[in-house]
This record gives C-alpha cells, sequence and structure tokens, in this order.
C-alpha cells in the first residue's frame, strides 16, 4: 500500500509540502508532523495489543506501518522552515509521548523474546542447553524449528 | 422393598447431591464481584453400583467434593508480574522525586552555573568596579547553595526510602505470618478431606500482596505451600512463618536480614527491591556525579583564582573563591561553601595591576573547558540531567509494559476463575430441576410404598 495515497490530513500537508516549490508554510509543517505522530501513536497501541495477543501478523502489519510512518516523519522533519519557531512546541511534547510508546514497545518486545526462548530451549529437548537467555543481545539464536 | 428402597435412596442422593450443588452455585453468585474469589465447582460422581445377578444397578450419586478453579501456571505468572510492578512502582516514585531536582528553574544548578560564568564575564569589563566584584561573590554564593540543595535533597530522600524499606519489611512479616496462619488452617481441613477452597483464595491474594512487596518464590506440596524469597532465604515453610529483620550498618543505612543473614543485595524485585535500587544504586550514582562536578568545578575555579592578583594588587595565593572540597570528592556537593566575602580579594587581574581583566577572563574561559571526566561544566551537568530522565523514562515504560501484560494476565484469570453470573443462573435452574425431578421420584416411590402397604392379602 502507497501510504501517500490514504486522505489523511498529514499526508494531505506532506503532499502539499512535497508539490510545493516554494518554502514550506509553518503550519502545513506542524499539521503534517503532529498528523504523523499521531498515527505512529495509533499504531503503536494496536502493535502492543498485538503483541499481547501473540498476533504475529498484527504485529508485522503494525510494524510495517511504523517503517512507512516514521519515513514519511522523516522527509516532513527534513523540510522544518525554521529552527525556533514557537508554534512548534507542541511537536516535542506529542514526540514525547510516541518516545514513551517506543519504549513500551520495546519493553514488551524484550518479554516476547524471552518466551519465544523458553519455548525454543523446550522445542530442543533434553539437548538444550540451559545457560543464559540469549534476550539482551542481537541477533537471535537460530530457531531449532524445522520449517 | 428392597428395591423401593434402593430407588427412595437413589433419589435421596439426587436430592442431597443437587442441594450441595446449588449450595456451590450460591457461593458463587454471592461472590461474584469479591476480588481474588475462585468459583467453585460442586464434584458429582456415580455411587459405587450394587450387583444383584445378572443386574448391575446404581445407587445415585455423591457430590464428591466442591472444588475451586484455578490456573496454578496463570496464578505464579502474576505474582511474578506483580513482583515487577512493586519494584518498577517504588523506583519510579524514587525517580520522578529525585527528576524535581533537576527540572530547569532559577535556582537549578545547570542556571546557576550559567549566571555565574555571565558574572565573570561582566566582570572582565570594568574589574574594578566593586557591585561587578559582589555580583560574582553573589552568583558563587548562589552556585553554591544551588549544589547544597540538590544534595541535601538527595540526602533527604535516601532517607525517606531508608524508612521506607524498614516499612516494607514490617508488612512483608505481617503477610508472612497471615499465610503460614492460612497453611494451618488449609492443611488441617485438607487432612479431614475437607475443601479449603476459600482459604486457599485468602492465602492467593495474600501471596499476590506479598509479591508487590518482596521477589517471592513459591513452592507447593502437597497439602501445604513454601515461600523464599528467590534467593532463597525461607519466608514460610508450611505452619511456620520466619522474620526479616531490618536493622542499621555503622552509617545508619538500614539492611534487610533473613535468619542473620544480610540479604540486601539479593533482593531484586517487589517493592522491596525498587527501594533498595533507588536508595543504593540510582541515587548515589547521582549523588557521586554531583560530587563529582561540585569538586571539579570548585578546584578549576579555585586555582585560576589563586593564580591571580587582587584588587589591591595583592597575589591571591590563599584567597580560594570556594572552601576547597573534600580530597576524595564525597561529600563535595553538600559542602561546597564560599570561601571570602571580601568582594575586593576577588583576583581578577592576571598581573597585580590595577585594571587588568586577565585572570577574570582565563576565570570565563573555564565555561568552555573539558575540566570533569573531559567535559565542560555545563556539559558534564546536562549529562546528569540526561541521566536521571533517561532512567526514568526507561523505568517509566518498563512500568508501563508491566501494567499492560498484568492487567491482561488478570483478565485471563478471571476467564478461568472468575464467576461468570449467566453461567451460574444457568446452573441454578439445572441443579433446581434436578433437585424437583430427585423430589418427585421420592413422591412416586412413596406412592409406590402405600400401595404395597395398603396391599390386601386376600
Amino acid at each position: 500500500m502507497n501510504p501517500m495515497t490514504s486522505n489523511t490530513p498529514a499526508r494531505t500537508a506532506l503532499a502539499s509540502l512535497r508539490n510545493d516549490r516554494t518554502p514550506a508554510g509553518a503550519e502545513d509543517f506542524r499539521l503534517a508532523a503532529l498528523g504523523l505522530l499521531a498515527e505512529l501513536e495509533s499504531s503503536f497501541l494496536a502493535s502492543q495489543k498485538a503483541l499481547l495477543a501473540l498476533d504475529a501478523a498484527g504485529l508485522e502489519s503494525c510494524t510495517g506501518e511504523q517503517i512507512r510512518l516514521s519515513e514519511l516523519l522523516r522527509a516532513v522533519l527534513a523540510q522544518k522552515p525554521s529552527a525556533d519557531s514557537p508554534q512548534f512546541l507542541d511537536l516535542p511534547v506529542a514526540a514525547r509521548g510516541v518516545l514513551h510508546l517506543t519504549l513500551v514497545q520495546a519493553s514488551l518486545l524484550r518479554r516476547a523474546r524471552r518466551s519465544v526462548n523458553l519455548v525454543s530451549h523446550l522445542l530442543k529437548g533434553p539437548g538444550a542447553l540451559y545457560g543464559p537467555l540469549h534476550s539482551e543481545s542481537w541477533p537471535l539464536p537460530e530457531c531449532p524449528i524445522e520449517p | 422393598m428392597s428395591g423401593l428402597n434402593a430407588s427412595l435412596s437413589a433419589a435421596l442422593s439426587g436430592l442431597s447431591a443437587a442441594q450441595g450443588a446449588l449450595e456451590a452455585t450460591t457461593n458463587n453468585v454471592a461472590n461474584a464481584n469479591t476480588p481474588g474469589y475462585s468459583r467453585q465447582v460442586p464434584v458429582l460422581v456415580s455411587s459405587d453400583p450394587i450387583v444383584i445377578d445378572p443386574l448391575t444397578l446404581g445407587t445415585g450419586v455423591t457430590l464428591k467434593s466442591i472444588e475451586s478453579i484455578r490456573d496454578v501456571i496463570l496464578e505464579s505468572r502474576i505474582q511474578q508480574e506483580t513482583q515487577g510492578q512493586g519494584q518498577l512502582d517504588a523506583l519510579v516514585s524514587a525517580l520522578q522525586q529525585t527528576q524535581i531536582n533537576f527540572t530547569t528553574s532559577s535556582g537549578d544548578i545547570g542556571t546557576a552555573i550559567s549566571k555565574f560564568f555571565n558574572s565573570v564575564n561582566q566582570l572582565s569589563t570594568n574589574p574594578t568596579d566593586l557591585s561587578l566584584r559582589q555580583g560574582v561573590l553573589t552568583a558563587a554564593g548562589n552556585l553554591a547553595s544551588a549544589f547544597n540543595i540538590t544534595a541535601n535533597n538527595l540526602s533527604i530522600q535516601r532517607g525517606n526510602l531508608d524508612q521506607s524499606v524498614v516499612q516494607t519489611v514490617s508488612r512483608v512479616n505481617i503477610l508472612t505470618q497471615q499465610i503460614a496462619r492460612l497453611n494451618a488452617q488449609i492443611a488441617n481441613l485438607q487432612n479431614v478431606g475437607e475443601t479449603a477452597g476459600t482459604f486457599i483464595d485468602q492465602r492467593t491474594s495474600l501471596i499476590d500482596q506479598l509479591s508487590s512487596l518482596v521477589d517471592v518464590s513459591v513452592i507447593r506440596n502437597e497439602n501445604s505451600l513454601t515461600l523464599t524469597t528467590s534467593n532463597g532465604a525461607p519466608l514460610v515453610a508450611g505452619q511456620q512463618s520466619f522474620l526479616l529483620d531490618a536493622q542499621p550498618d555503622a552509617s545508619g543505612v538500614q539492611h534487610v536480614f533473613a535468619q542473620g543473614t544480610d540479604i540486601t543485595a539479593e533482593i531484586a524485585s517487589g517493592q522491596l527491591g525498587g527501594l533498595l535500587q533507588a536508595r543504593d544504586l540510582q541515587i548515589p550514582s547521582i549523588q557521586a556525579r554531583l560530587d563529582t562536578l561540585a569538586a571539579g568545578f570548585a578546584n578549576a575555579v579555585n586555582a585560576v583564582q589563586t593564580a591571580g592578583f587582587d584588587l589591591n594588587g595583592n597575589p591571591a595565593t590563599l584567597a580560594d573563591l570556594f572552601s576547597p572540597p573534600p580530597l576524595s570528592g564525597v561529600g563535595a556537593a553538600a559542602s561546597l561553601s564560599l570561601a571570602i566575602t571580601d568582594p575586593a580579594l576577588l583576583a581578577a587581574s592576571s598581573d597585580g595591576t590595577v585594571g587588568s581583566n586577565g585572570n577574570a577572563e582565563v576565570m570565563y574561559a573555564i565555561r568552555n573547558q573539558a575540566i570533569i571526566s573531559g567535559q565542560s561544566p555545563t556539559d558534564y551537568y546536562s549529562g546528569i540531567v540526561f541521566n536521571v530522565g533517561n532512567v526514568t523514562a526507561d523505568a517509566t515504560a518498563e512500568q508501563s509494559a508491566t501494567s499492560l501484560v498484568l492487567r491482561q494476565l488478570n483478565d485471563q484469570r478471571s476467564s478461568v476463575s472468575g464467576v461468570s453470573l449467566d453461567e451460574e443462573a444457568a446452573n441454578m435452574v439445572r441443579f433446581q430441576q434436578a433437585y424437583a425431578a430427585s423430589a418427585q421420584v421420592v413422591s412416586t416411590v412413596n406412592s409406590m410404598m402405600q400401595t404395597v402397604i395398603n396391599m390386601k392379602v386376600s
């Protein structure tokens, strides 16, 4: 799905930013960034639910959406009109909310990885080595389950 | 006649079983909103049949027991998450209080450092101006106060956490004693074949509460239960509870003892774990960095001050601006103070000539010099603020994640052990009908007996 085809205020504002050859208006920039941050927030809340429900497909879909949204956000932030405009004060607040949700997501993912490691050890049977779990460092150990 | 008696007996067993089952349903409905209650189900079994060759005849039904529905693994996971939540609640609460000291305000250390350097910069424009000299002393005094207040607040907070440790240990002891008493009641009931569902529910609820205070491992025996801390210190063994003890060390800091062994460093989760983590790791780490900043700053400023000349052209060799911090640096922030009160003693001159501002400029240059662990004073302070914010944000996120998981686990427990009023209503109708049907059988058998009794032998 092309994220630019969805007709949300943020994407409309982003499209106008991209199509307009003149420097982006401050209000356009603010609307686009706030809209994308709000969408990211919703997406993270949805992926938390998916993670808790062990819905791998839902989680993957949300993660894909988050990658697309963060790319869009990066594109919008690259067109920031001025550095210290006071009308952007609401952006850091929204960004902090998203940052908090990313940290919560990371914590939930760490827990899920611990569970996966446990199952992996169990499936390995008597040959399993019950050393420290590999949950704190990438990459994940090779999955013992044959496809 | 023996056939009719057997039928009567079977019908009576049906009446009795239906009545018992209805009592379980009644209890479920009554406890629908009781926290921690596990729904009860009647276990009905067919009574042993009698064999009258060639027939095998049933003898009715027996209410074998009333069992509480619970998932032990789920309960264990809830207790584990509860420990994590207790730890994070205490830690986040402590960190949020710590963070207040580092929020930007007119009196915070970062602002006071900037004001000090601004006053030195102003002095360099007119080094003989007494009011500008006084301004430097005032800014230096304010900076020392900012360090003192922050260090003092952190010490007070550590003291408060220390008191909380004592209170938490006391609450742990109350709970372990209650659990031991319940263990005794449960064992007594189970030893005589009675069900102890209500007491087990109460014990589960108490273990949940205990889990929020300290890391607990649960070992289930046949009729009893043993609780230890995660490092193996006993808390409850069957009907006996083992008290934890809080005792101060030589510096007055409370340590937790189990059976005479200091287990303070091994308590990792539960509220006690969070309190200890804040008291022994997070706050001391901030205090140490604050001391490093205060000592590094005072030494750097003193070195420049003592290398210059005062307003009267005298060398300021013995006129430190700040009282020299302790050599180890420990306690530097709390004890930082001004060493001079006479503005004329400020060494703005680098060569002793009146009007020279060379030394004031050197002092101002400290602002951007890497004098503390390879960083300028402002950058080092920003690092402390960032670190406090970062640790708080991480702990808060972890707390949110734990709450989400715990809520989900509690929902799962409710679906397994909770009372569904719809299901209970259906059960009530079912048992009522069973009771009515058994009563009808009794009535019919009674009528048949009357028929037999009234038979006339011709």
